[in-house]
């Protein structure tokens, strides 16, 4: 009888999965997803090409982006890092599937599907909710969908990253933050109404 | 209610909205849309706070923010405003104030013995009376401090909510005057982002009540059409009731909004205010003038304003300041305020000019005001309200009275010494300041950041010329967020405001008091003492009288002690400078500054996956870095030791379990990982196999300790490092600084990983059978898996690395997962565990046991100045590698120079006392000199707890020479008494280790 450890989210048990004030701004924990933290050095040769034919995307090369195809993400973290997003299960074949593209070359593939917590944040709201905590400007002329910063929210280290014009945003926090940064929110979302 | 002074019509009022308020215990009457201030004046009240150091009555002096003495307590309860300005208070439906600095009442109140008692506080009396018997002091101080001060903060938590939000723009206006709105909308008019803050309920400035006409519409009209064409375009963002209090490097200006001050019963949802911190491509300060007043004996009389907030009080708010005025003016706006009041019915009994006759004089002599050219107002009588003023003609230098003094009867009195721009946000940007002769007054120069000034702020008072510059402004900050290359054409100022500087005006009396700042209660005297006394300089002349240094700023004052200082030294103002503009321009709440950063988010918190768990078992935490561990977890009945020595003793002799997942954990991969190993380690990696562990210690490059951990071999070229809790980011941040910086050659990623896994620590001597107990793939033997081994596999269905490592001297077993399943693993451990008595342990007794074995914890046996051979770490030490980072410095003469304090166990003689951690070591023959100082200390207690194994308190230090010292007696200082205790090992419990191996 193979009794198989149960998963839990990044929120306390007696947490809401979902808050906010309809038709203003709406916050939501998003579902697990498979997280792989992926080093590479993208000018040696072929890289990038090898990486691209085992995800299924492109590496983002502009800083601060994101690419997504087809269920899959890349955000770029930095000149030589990138984090992969990919369906819940997928990331243990992904991986070795890029480890075996990659073969040969200096890199670093790492499960990080259990690392961070996701939010979504969206509703016509959602930049003045994020601006209580957030020094980025996200203003459409200066944030665009596809952009991403590495930053702080509510004095957390947060990936933020715009995924809609509409505008929504995706909220991607270190999962032992994940509880003290709803609560951050549930507050902050007070003054738009519940 | 009467409301005997307000105008019959006119004015910026809801008048079909009364409000009903209470000052001083007494009902009155005003309209929506009055300040306190102009409601008070409505009702003829006049006197309502005494001054600061002399208790003096006091009155309303300004209009607005720059206003010096009416100072109130608004509110009830927890809600009370301690130091309130009248001016700036909206009056709402209950409003309750009371005079502050007065008792028992302001009419009548015994601090005034203080105006008596005036010649025992000139300038700077606390460096000079008061100063004998020396140790009395005290005891004066007490009363000094009880005499001064303002108003009481209540105790009561504050009950409003408070938030802080970034805003970004292109260009920040500051201030909606006429030149602001002129500012904002042309620099909106391309489609950039502007955001117009302004302090007032309603922007517009003057120009709310201005009978002036604007570019062929009246006033108000000009300023309503403005607005609704702001508001109107999409990226405009009009702020009111904000004021911009801080202008900081970068263009950050912080704005302060009230946004519910002006309700009596805030809404639950909005926050009574907001600090916005704006990060602006250029800024644009148009915050206008500030009138200042002229010094003249006993100017604060209670019924002596400024003559623009006289006039804003009629135009804006339909209040006659009184029923008889006098207007004293060095320059020709003061003539537009003898107008206003003449209009409104007001006696005018004179205007007091000490220039001679002019044009605007000669206009107000056509319109049948009486003019004294040439006179000064060299004293006001009253007590508690301006009765009448002397006049007298006085010398083309304002020194000397030249004829015969005259007595006007009046009950007002508007005071007009020129206008200073306010410069304030402009000086703290950096920019610099030029002083205009013709308008004496300070104006911007030089702008240091993206910043530029316009209107009254910029030296311009003709209401055109402020649009025309403030258009130019605006077009020009605009362009220049396009194009920072592109530099617009300035509007030249045309017409001057001449002033014709009078700072002080001459008095019969002696002693009269004639004040600069009335805040402060600074006189004009104590200026000219200060100079006497050597502070000529205008910081220490500000330090030494304490001119500006009150709520206020001093906003109408400062510029009037720049000009005494200049004319008793011999300089002229622009030798003499301006002391430095400082944030806040205006009072900021703490609340305000702290936001919601307040009680349990005060800073953001840590949770493992297990936390729930923890708290459900009503654990007590401790912090450590931003996370909470369980520190015990009591029992029914049981205080902290009990329960920590239930914990240790369950480890000992049947099984614990600790949550570790908060230990940092950094992924290390590359073909130079094991080079990246051996360089920040003091020990040697290169021979460390797959699938096992190694313990090891990080210096800096002064050769102290400043983490340890363990570190695991995954794989051919693949790590997991291990950091203490609250080192994680510090160490990643010190490897990649290496990394990045100095050894760009070596191939190695490090990836930090601490919250993807949950650790969990099963320890003691059945540690084994309850892990057997879960299936999983992992062979537990001691012959697969061996002290400091690491095998990964499959536990309950989830992946899983278990390593056997201990910082307790059991055998241990550590149990990763992803941290999804550290709950349920948790759950399932406790579960398999019960029939073994398995123990969850808090931090306190993992740290007993590991004191137990003499095993160091980061932070308690180091402070940044221990070495590993301190430590008596030398084994762990390489000789071999040709490098360490720290190496070199361990062979300093002093690092390795011998008697350094050097870790050691010590046991108390009484096996029951525990010695205090940071205790200080004497040697047994100084015992006896202890508390009579000085006596030498040879080191100090690095740990300390009470034995549970051993039935005895066992304590760690470090001390000189301690290795050469063992069984040697010492006395441990607590709390002023020698406690005697014998030098020992570190190593109490199971020495040769031989639990760990089980």
């Amino acid at each position: 009888m193979a009794e198989r450890l149960a998963a839990r989210t990044a929120l306390a048990d007696a947490s809401p999965r979902a808050l906010g004030a309809p038709g203003a701004v709406t916050v939501a924990l998003m579902a697990a997803r498979g997280m792989l933290d992926v080093r590479l050095d993208p000018q040696a040769p072929g890289a990038c090409e090898r990486a691209r034919e085992a995800l299924g995307i492109a590496l983002p090369l502009r800083p601060n982006t994101r690419s997504a195809h087809d269920g899959r993400a890349a955000l770029w973290l930095g000149p030589d890092e990138w984090l992969i997003v990919v369906p819940d299960g997928e990331e243990a074949a992904v991986s070795v599937q890029l480890s075996e593209a990659l073969a040969g070359m200096h890199c670093a593939v790492t499960d990080v599907s259990d690392l961070r917590a996701a939010f979504e944040v969206k509703g016509a709201r959602a930049r003045d909710l994020l601006a209580k905590g957030c020094a980025v400007d996200l203003h459409p002329r200066a944030f665009r969908p596809g952009e991403l910063a590495l930053t702080a929210l509510a004095r957390v280290r947060v990936i933020i990253c715009q995924t809609a014009q509409d505008p929504s945003y995706e909220i991607l926090v270190e999962r032992s933050y994940a509880e003290y940064l709803w609560h951050w929110l549930e507050d902050a979302v007070t003054e738009f109404g519940v | 209610m009467s409301q005997h002074f307000r105008l019959p019509a006119g004015g910026v009022i809801a008048r079909n909205e009364p409000l009903a308020f209470a000052f001083n215990g007494r009902r009155y009457q005003g309209f929506r849309g009055d300040t306190l201030a102009s409601a008070l004046l409505a009702n003829g009240v006049h006197l309502v706070a005494r001054s600061f150091k002399y208790h003096r009555p006091r009155g309303i002096v300004g209009s607005g923010s720059e206003e010096p003495n009416a100072m109130v307590r608004v509110g009830t309860g927890a809600r009370v405003i301690p130091n309130a300005v009248a001016t700036t208070v909206e009056l709402y439906e209950g409003l309750r104030a009371e005079s502050i600095n007065c008792w028992p009442s302001v009419e009548f109140d015994l601090g005034a013995l203080g105006n008596v008692l005036s010649a025992l506080l000139p300038a700077g009396f606390y460096y000079k009376t008061f100063m004998w018997p020396n140790r009395a002091w005290m005891a004066y101080e007490y009363f000094i401090r009880r005499a001064a001060g303002l108003g009481r903060a209540p105790y009561a938590p504050d009950p409003d909510r408070y938030e802080k939000r970034f805003e970004h723009c292109d260009v920040l206006v500051i201030g909606g005057g006429p030149a602001g709105i002129a500012a904002a909308g042309a620099a909106s008019e391309s489609g950039a982002r502007v955001i117009l803050a302004d302090e007032n309920p309603a922007p517009g400035g003057q120009l709310l009540y201005s009978e002036e006409r604007v570019e062929g519409l009246a006033a108000r009209e000009w300023c309503e059409n403005g607005i609704r064409e702001l508001r109107a375009r999409d990226e405009v963002r009009v702020l009111t009731r904000a004021t911009a209090t801080g202008y900081y490097d970068h263009n950050l200006v912080c704005l302060l909004e009230r946004v519910t001050d002006h309700l009596g019963e805030p809404p639950a949802r909005l926050p009574r205010q907001r600090l916005w911190k704006v990060r602006a491509r250029q800024v644009i300060v148009a915050t206008g003038a500030i009138e200042r007043m002229i010094a003249f004996a006993d100017n604060d009389t209670p019924g002596v304003m400024l003559a623009g907030a006289a006039r804003r009080y009629l135009g804006q708010y339909a209040v006659r300041p009184g029923s008889r005025a006098v207007v004293f003016t060095n320059n020709d706006s003061g003539y537009d305020c003898a107008a206003a009041l003449a209009a409104s019915g007001v006696r005018v009994a004179a205007v007091v000019d000490p220039r001679p006759t002019g044009a605007a004089a000669a206009r107000a002599a056509g319109r049948g005001i009486r003019v004294l050219d040439g006179c000064a107002v060299i004293a006001a009588r009253g007590g508690t309200r301006v009765a009448s003023v002397l006049a007298a003609p006085v010398s083309a230098d304002g020194a000397r009275i030249i004829g015969t003094t005259e007595e006007l009867a009046c009950d007002v009195v508007a005071v007009s010494g020129g206008w200073d721009p306010a410069v304030h946000l402009y000086s703290q940007s950096g920019g610099r300041l030029a002083f205009d002769g013709v308008q004496q007054c300070f104006v911007p120069g030089p702008a240091v950041q993206a910043t530029s000034a316009a209107g009254a702020a910029n030296g311009a008072f003709h209401t055109e010329e402020c649009i025309a510059q403030a258009r130019i402004a605006g077009l020009a900050a605009a362009r220049h967020c396009v194009d920072p290359s592109a530099v617009g054409p300035v509007a030249p100022r045309r017409t001057p405001l001449a002033v014709t500087p009078l700072w002080e005006a001459p008095a019969h009396a002696r002693r009269a008091k004639k004040f600069v700042d009335l805040q402060s209660d600074v006189t004009a005297a104590d200026i000219a003492l200060a100079a006497r006394e050597g502070y000529v300089a205008v910081e220490h002349a500000k330090r030494y009288t304490t001119t500006g240094m009150n709520t206020d700023q001093g906003k109408t004052g400062n510029v009037v002690a720049y000009g005494i200082l200049a004319r008793v030294t011999g300089r002229t103002i622009p030798e003499v400078g301006t002391t430095t503009f400082r944030p806040p321009y205006t009072p900021v709440t703490i609340g305000a500054l702290a936001g919601r950063e307040i009680g349990g988010a005060l800073d953001p918190l840590r949770r493992t996956p297990m936390s729930d768990w923890h708290v459900a078992a009503g654990a007590v935490f401790e912090p450590v870095g931003l996370w909470r561990r369980p520190l015990y977890y009591p029992r029914a009945g049981e205080d902290m030791s009990a329960a920590v020595e239930r914990e240790c003793l369950a480890v000992r002799q049947r099984v614990g379990i600790l949550d570790a997942s908060t230990l940092g954990k950094i992924d290390i991969q590359g073909p130079d990982a094991v080079v990246l190993l051996d360089r920040v380690y003091t020990n040697a990696w290169d021979d460390l196999a797959v699938g096992r562990c190694r313990y090891g210690l990080m210096l800096r490059e002064d050769g102290m300790v400043f983490d340890d951990g363990v570190t695991s071999r995954l794989g051919e070229r693949h790590y997991l490092m291990t950091t203490t809790s609250g080192g994680a980011d510090g160490v990643l941040g010190w490897l990649e600084d290496w990394l990045q910086c100095e050894w760009r050659d070596l191939r190695a990623h490090l990836t930090p990983v601490t919250a993807n896994w949950a650790t969990v620590n099963v320890a003691g001597p059945r540690a084994r059978d309850v892990l057997a107990r879960l299936e999983s793939t992992i062979d537990l033997s001691a012959a697969a898996l061996p002290h400091m081994g690491v095998s990964a596999g499959s536990l309950m269905g989830v992946p899983a690395r278990i390593a056997r490592v201990s910082f307790t001297g059991e055998l241990s077993f550590e149990v990763n997962v992803p941290a999804r399943y550290g709950l349920a693993l948790w759950e399932a451990l406790t579960a398999a565990g019960a029939e073994f008595g398995i123990t969850p342990l808090g931090t306190e007794a993992l740290h007993v046991l590991r004191a137990e074995k003499g095993y160091i914890a980061i932070g308690h046996e180091t402070d940044g100045t221990v070495t590993p051979l301190d430590l008596g770490m030398n084994w762990l030490v390489s000789g071999a590698k040709a490098d360490f980072l720290g190496k070199r410095s361990l062979a300093r003469s002093d690092t390795a120079r011998a008697g350094r304090k050097q870790l050691v166990g010590l046991l108390t003689l009484d096996p029951q006392t525990q010695v205090p951690e940071g205790s200080p070591i004497v040697s047994a023959a100084n015992a006896g000199r202890v508390g009579r100082p000085p006596v030498p200390v040879i080191g100090h207690v690095s740990s300390s707890y009470m034995s549970p194994a051993l039935r005895h308190s066992i304590a760690l230090a470090l001390i000189e020479d301690g290795r050469n010292r063992l069984a040697e007696e010492v006395a441990v200082v607590c709390r002023g008494k020698p406690v005697r205790a014998r030098i020992t090992s570190p190593r109490f419990y199971d020495p040769k280790g031989e639990r760990l191996h089980g």
